[in-house]
């Protein structure tokens, strides 16, 4: 015991320690909040503020009704043009976006004419529009019925399956588990990298005979995994950390944001599937450490393998559209994606018990397994010493072992 | 001299070509990449057809059925549209009753104070934020929450015409270009879309893989110290020559399978969504070739010098990562590429040489762009690469190739000078 102790604690000293380590760490939140600002620029660049222009044939339209819209101060203008001749050349010189035709008879007659010079205008200048035209139409009614038919409703929908309810904020809410998804990703690939190595390079550099005249194998390689396991908790921590402030901050100080809360069950259940998946991936790589020569030859094998855990990022519209779907079940249930796979669902709507739970059951025995099968290829790759084993001997060690 | 630049070039085309994981990676993923993007299409395609007004559309459709608990006593009639759709119930238990039964989809409460409010309240199973179909009922996001708002419009104007007008106003709109494009390719903006989502990830695989491969060769030499046996009888500089050469030889046979994949499918494609074949000109596959070119030797260069500075393979894939950084704001804003070629963002990703490679080849996939500003690109990139590839030839000396010291930062600085 005193031996695992040992080791967890040197590996994760020496993990946490590296430069490379706390760089990255603290690289990925203010890549996001860097990447959300250039984002955030694009967008803003790329918007036309030009006023929208419009030729009310049918007499219907008071341009000073453009006060009763939503959110007019943060909206962009519209102008009135006496003619369409006027309103053409005014497109025609840019001074405004586009120009709608209302024709005699609107609303009853409602085909409405649209110049543009020669892109479409963007949805602002549209939903301005509509706007407007709806001001204007419900001027008469009173108040708070026109507030009504201006702005949206504000629909909670209450899911009696599971007790989530979603608002409009659930939008928003999708976007933290979809980033929390490549953050787990990242910091659980980052450490597989690691875990890769960490054999690896006392392999090559033959370090571990000394160490295994003093240990068991199944020591060293579960220390190696729970230093490894913490130094990926601290990473995961400095990011939900982050992420809690800046929910916080943002709530405070923008638009939008206010009822964005930290969704605790979120984390509670993401933080009750790491643990298995963490431990599934490091055994798968930890017995292929173990099982190659050089670090190089595992790194290709690991490229590939880990492609099985990157599936359901691919498969992100069919997770989204299909909850139903065969293939998204069985990615909810299969032991390498399972943990992706509940991430990213569970922001987009419920899921049900059975799948959980048995979803939750497959990864924890997977994970066992692979520990188990770890060990077993492990302490068959030192017998084996510089000789990389093949798939036979790889399942041979283990049948061995279960004999 | 030139023999010895062959023998390097003939053994690490060999080492790689030689590898399963190289001939897995350049069949698995194409395919993964164009399935996904492929599905994600055939998607969108299908919502949006022609033709497909919103009641026509949700006529094709199954309806949900909908149970309505008038709280307000704001609803006098249901409009005759949607009477299948909208099941007037007692009160919010007997609603929940019809629910569990499965005799409604959902149920959806007006309280007491909507009017004033504006607070609805939808009561449903199994819930999805961006399912459709008729479990989603008439909840945000479900295609079908046009049938909620014109319930209420309906009965709040108490008039059916002015009420569809408020629902929505620009209902009829004939556009009308005053200055049309000169190349009418309306029917290929999906196709773009779909060039402009997958291009960018097939330049990104093929510029950091082969250029990875490059340094992991390097890397694997130094670590094995078959460096110190091969600097006996060849030159450093002839060494990177040939293993660049090498390596992009490797990096064309993945071009051209991912190519000729990309080509099949964009015409079965083309097929699927119904329209004219998508085709790419001529010139283009030059300009693309260009591009892959030089902004590859640009990758390689700097992975070259990665690797003669690493000193394992795990120190020397993080070095990847300083290159993959560059490349993937053209990943991210793929739809900027198709939606506004020329912003200004756009523009500067594709005029600056570290991103040039995939940013302008996307951009040109979906627009016509000026050919200074392709000349620009081009020739920033490969001077750029020039640049690099004469500084990687004074990394590649035998004093680095040979050392046992890590990478570090001060390296990258001073390791040039023992090339002099």
């Amino acid at each position: 015991m005193r031996n695992f102790w040992l080791i967890a604690k040197r590996t994760y000293l020496d993990t946490v320690a590296k430069r490379q380590f706390i760089i990255l760490t603290l690289a990925v939140p203010v890549g996001i909040v860097l990447l959300g600002f250039l984002g955030y620029l694009a967008e803003t660049m790329n918007e036309d503020t030009r006023p929208v222009g419009y030729v009310d044939e049918a007499g219907i339209l008071d341009p000073a009704r453009h006060a009763a819209i939503p959110d007019a101060g943060d909206r962009i203008q519209v102008r009135s043009y006496p003619s369409v001749e006027a309103g053409r050349e005014a497109v025609t010189r840019g001074e405004v976006t586009a120009l709608f035709v209302f024709p005699p008879g609107y609303p009853e007659v409602p085909d409405t004419e649209l110049y543009y010079q020669d892109t479409p205008p963007g949805s602002e200048a549209w939903s301005v529009m509509a706007d407007l035209v709806r001001a204007n139409l419900v001027a008469g009614l009173p108040a708070d019925v026109q507030d009504r038919l201006l702005y949206e409703p504000n629909v909670v929908v209450h899911d009696v399956a599971s007790g989530r309810t979603f608002d409009e904020s659930a939008i928003i809410t999708f976007f933290i588990p979809f980033i929390a998804t490549f953050l787990f990703f990242f910091a659980t690939m980052t450490a597989a990298g690691n875990m890769l190595g960490v054999v690896g390079t006392e392999k090559e550099n033959r370090t571990i005979e000394v160490m295994l005249t003093t240990v068991t194998p199944s020591e060293l390689i579960v220390g190696k995994m729970a230093g490894l396991l913490a130094a990926s908790l601290t990473q995961i921590a400095v990011y939900v950390l982050a992420a809690v402030v800046g929910l916080r901050v943002a709530g405070t100080l923008l638009e939008g944001f206010e009822g964005v809360g930290v969704p605790w069950d979120y984390l509670g259940l993401m933080a009750l599937y790491f643990f298995p998946a963490y431990i599934l991936l490091a055994g798968i790589m930890v017995g292929l450490g173990a099982a190659t020569t050089e670090v190089q030859q595992a790194q290709q094998v690991a490229g590939l393998l880990n492609l099985l855990f990157m599936v359901p990022i691919f498969a992100i519209v069919l997770l989204m559209e299909q909850p139903e779907h065969p293939i998204t079940i069985l990615l909810t249930l299969f032991p390498t994606t399972s943990f992706l796979t509940i991430s990213m669902r569970w922001a987009m709507g419920n899921i049900p018990a059975w799948q959980l739970v048995t979803s939750w059951l497959i990864l924890a025995a997977s994970a066992v397994l692979a520990v188990w099968a770890a060990a077993r290829v492990f302490r068959a790759g030192m017998l084996r010493y510089g000789q990389p084993l093949s798939l036979k001997s790889v399942v041979a060690a283990m049948r061995g072992a279960a004999g | 001299m030139m023999h010895n630049i062959w023998l390097v070039i003939k053994h690490d085309v060999g080492v790689v070509l030689r590898q399963r994981s190289f001939w897995i990676l350049a069949f698995v993923m194409p395919v993964i990449l164009i399935l996904s993007q492929g599905y994600m299409l055939l998607q969108e395609n299908r919502s949006d057809e022609p033709g497909g007004g919103e009641a026509e559309e949700a006529a094709g459709l199954e309806l949900p059925t909908v149970g309505l608990v008038d709280e307000a006593g704001l609803i006098a009639a249901i409009p005759p549209e949607l009477s299948a759709v909208f099941v007037p119930m007692s009160d919010a238990a007997a609603a929940a009753d019809a629910l569990q039964a499965g005799e409604i989809d959902q149920y959806l409460v007006i309280p007491v104070d909507y009017v004033s409010t504006g607070d609805l309240e939808i009561y449903t199973e199994n819930f999805q934020l961006f399912g459709g179909g008729p479990e989603a009922g008439v909840a945000p996001n479900s295609g079908n929450d046009w049938m909620l708002e014109h319930l209420l419009s309906y009965n709040m104007v108490r008039d059916p015409d002015l009420a569809a007008a408020v629902q929505s106003p620009l209902s009829s709109v004939r556009e009308q270009v005053l200055a049309p494009p000169e190349e009418g390719d309306e029917g290929q903006g999906a196709m773009a879309a779909l060039v402009a989502g997958i291009l960018p990830y097939v330049y990104y695989f093929l510029l950091i893989m082969g250029s990875s491969y490059l340094m992991r060769v390097v890397v694997a030499e130094k670590e094995n110290r078959t460096a110190e046996m091969l600097l006996m009888r060849v030159d450093a500089r002839q060494m990177m020559i040939g293993k660049i050469i090498a390596m992009s030889f490797v990096t064309l046979v993945q071009f051209i399978i991912w190519i000729a994949g990309g080509l099949l499918f964009l015409d079965r494609g083309a097929e699927l969504l119904g329209g004219a074949s998508f085709t790419l000109p001529p010139i283009f596959v030059v300009w693309a070739l260009l591009f892959l070119i030089f902004g590859y030797l640009l990758f390689a260069a700097v992975m070259a010098m990665a690797g003669t500075l690493a000193n394992d393979a795990r120190q020397g894939g993080q070095m990847v990562w300083l290159l993959i950084i560059p490349l993937m704001p053209t990943l991210m804003f793929a739809q900027a590429f198709v939606e506004e070629p020329h912003s200004p963002l756009v523009v500067g990703l594709s005029l600056f040489p570290f991103s040039a490679p995939t940013a302008m080849v996307t951009r040109m996939a979906v627009a016509e762009v000026p050919t200074w500003q392709i000349l620009l690109s081009l020739a920033g990139v490969a001077l750029t690469s020039y640049l690099f590839i004469l500084l990687a030839a004074r990394f590649f000396s035998a004093g680095n190739l040979l050392s046992g010291e890590g990478f570090s930062w001060r390296r990258l600085a001073t390791g040039w000078k023992q090339g002099n």
